[in-house]
């Protein structure tokens, strides 16, 4: 076996278990294998590991996360990652009041919930207490046993939020929350998933705050530093430039697996067992002989993966501190609708980062750059005022034209696929196993969930060797 | 008593501060309509003040007289500095604000933690 491209992996040599995919799930599925003992290789097709964090010193040194960034409590197993490896952390900016432009009119309030409008905060209180609870009643490795599955999988989540009695101003926040959390229109999901969602990640409060929530502390030296700590701990066992075009199945007599033979850019690689941790849209065009079973494929079509262009503006300094400000703001107007403080504790200067989500990713992609640039800096123009219009640097990236990733910051089922083909997300089709975030049942979409559906996709494989 | 440079709330004061909060929290129609199924046996300890620890019994959405101690198994613990809480209670402070979610800490399932916060909010907004 060998790290270098263009090196046929020789077929004669069986590798006990090929991983797809060098993310933080396909990494941390060969870590678990090696420890085991298992022989791995793990195929990346980018010339990077990290799959959806990618952490860029770019000019001037700035750090930017362009893809994930954040962790939070009862995320254990990528705290304990960060623990073990010794990286340090830093809390999420979250001093000041946070912002949200609503109607045309800009409101101050403190906390998730935007309190600015008491009759709109009461609403959205209610709209929390209401998904908490449906959310809790399902089991996150089953959403399709819930008794009221197939209605919640038949209804869309913008359904629901109309058919709910709050006022205007909640249901366009409610929208806000769909297009920022899963990160999809709530007329692409289904109740169902949106409940599995919240449900997988503890709940909307754990989710969508900044203290004691999923948007708490920040990787100093950032995020794709798990991977990169992974990758080394494997060393020559990962091969970058290396997609995977085709996996050949390989049955015994008797009908169990027997293994198979990974086809990849620049040579094969024959296995016991395959992982294959990428999203299920992406696994879905990687060619399979034989067949994938109906179920897994038809899977695979109904799952997509969500939109987000990610952008960041540079400031001399965190100007909105000044004025009492967190950095954090929500909008109903324009491409930008949720923002953060991306300051680093390190830097005298100050960064907004800014999220693109579902429709207007869709708009925002067909912007030529400059225009696009321009859209966003009036956006944060209208929150922030007039200091925002002249950021000192700008980067963004488009998920949606990111070849082996094709969208941010999960995969997600369209409505009805949880109830009619919901076990094929994790059953394995012979040698075949899945992993990824999308499989995880705990912080499901997270870099947390990413690790559990690596660790998890690992120990049924190692109990698969050990009883072969 | 003090914490540090922080001024503490007496256990007499803040057993006052949680009764007119419970007492609000039934007042409260909005509380009432949303929290109407809900059941949830409550401790809440502060931190700094020895023997400042109450329990607050909600029945399907109506809160019960408080007691001085803890009682029973609770469904909730909520955690404190006794001055934090009694701006809650009092209903001065915002109990979702970023200080707020970090200085309180809320053992117990989501859904019950979510409706303790939706009560407390209620109050805060005076709903």
């Amino acid at each position: 076996m060998t790290q270098f491209p263009g090196v046929v992996i020789a077929e004669s040599d069986i590798t006990d278990v090929v991983v797809v995919g060098a993310g933080l799930a396909g990494l941390a599925a060969a870590r678990a294998l090696g420890d085991a003992g298992a022989s791995v290789v793990v195929l990346e097709a980018r010339d990077r590991v990290g799959g959806r964090t990618h952490s860029v010193v770019e000019d001037g040194g700035r750090l930017i996360e362009y893809g994930g960034q954040w962790v939070g409590p009862t995320q254990d197993r990528v705290l304990a990652l960060i623990d073990e490896f010794g990286l340090s952390t830093f809390p999420q900016p979250a001093d000041g009041d946070n912002l949200q432009f609503a109607g045309g009119a800009l409101l101050r309030y403190g906390g998730a919930v935007p309190t600015g409008d008491p009759v709109q905060a009461a609403d959205l209180i209610d709209a929390m207490v209401e998904l908490t609870s449906m959310a809790m009643e399902l089991d996150p490795a089953a959403p399709w046993a819930h008794p009221l599955a197939d209605a919640l999988d038949a209804t869309t989540f913008e359904s629901w939020i109309g058919a709910q009695p709050y006022c205007d101003g909640a249901k366009e926040w409610l929208r806000l929350l769909s297009r920022t959390l899963f990160p999809a229109e709530p007329g692409e999901i289904s109740v169902l998933h949106a409940l599995f969602y919240l449900r997988s990640g503890g709940g909307p409060e754990r989710m969508i705050g900044i203290v004691n929530s999923a948007q708490q502390t920040r990787i100093s030296g950032g995020a794709q530093r798990l991977a990169q700590r992974l990758a080394e701990l494997l060393g020559s066992r990962v091969r970058l430039a290396s997609p995977v075009h085709r996996i050949e199945l390989r049955n015994a007599g008797n009908g169990t697996p027997a293994g198979a033979t990974v086809r990849f850019e620049g040579g094969s690689a024959a296995a016991r067992r395959v992982i294959v941790a990428i999203p299920p849209a992406l696994a879905g065009r990687i060619s399979y002989a034989p067949a994938l079973p109906g179920l897994r494929d038809q899977l695979t079509q109904r799952s997509f993966m969500g939109a987000v262009i990610k952008v960041h503006a540079c400031y001399d300094r965190p100007f909105w501190r000044e004025d009492g400000l967190s950095g954090h703001a929500t909008s109903d107007d324009g491409l930008v609708r949720l923002t953060f403080d991306q300051t680093h504790p390190d830097s005298p200067e100050g960064m907004i980062v800014g999220f693109i989500d579902a429709r207007h990713a869709f708009a925002a992609a067909a912007l030529p750059p400059a225009q696009r640039r321009a859209a966003v800096v009036a956006d944060l123009t209208r929150i922030f005022g007039d200091q925002a219009s002249r950021p000192a640097g700008y980067y963004e990236r488009s998920w949606l034209d990111e070849e082996w990733s094709r969208g941010c910051y999960t995969g997600m089922m369209s409505p009805g696929t949880w109830t009619a083909l919901g076990p094929a997300l994790r059953e394995p089709a012979g040698p075949v196993h899945w992993a990824g975030t999308e499989t995880a049942v705990t912080w499901n979409g997270y870099m947390d969930g990413a690790i559990r559906s690596g660790e998890a996709a690992a120990a049924a494989v190692l109990d698969e060797l050990g009883a072969a | 008593m003090a914490d540090g440079e922080r001024e503490s709330v007496s256990a007499d004061e803040l057993e006052q501060a949680l009764r007119e909060y419970a007492d609000r929290a039934n007042a409260s129609p909005r509380a009432r309509r949303t929290l109407a199924g809900w059941s949830c046996r409550i401790h809440v300890e502060a931190t700094d003040v020895p023997g400042a620890a109450f329990t607050h019994v909600v029945e399907h959405g109506e809160s019960r007289p408080v007691s001085r101690g803890l009682a029973g198994v609770p469904d909730l613990i909520v955690r404190g500095h006794s001055m934090d809480l009694a701006e809650i209670f009092w209903g001065d402070a915002n109990p979702a604000s970023n200080y707020m979610q970090g200085a309180i800490s809320t053992q117990g399932r989501a859904d019950d933690v979510m409706k303790l916060d939706a009560m407390a909010m209620f109050v805060f907004l005076g709903q």
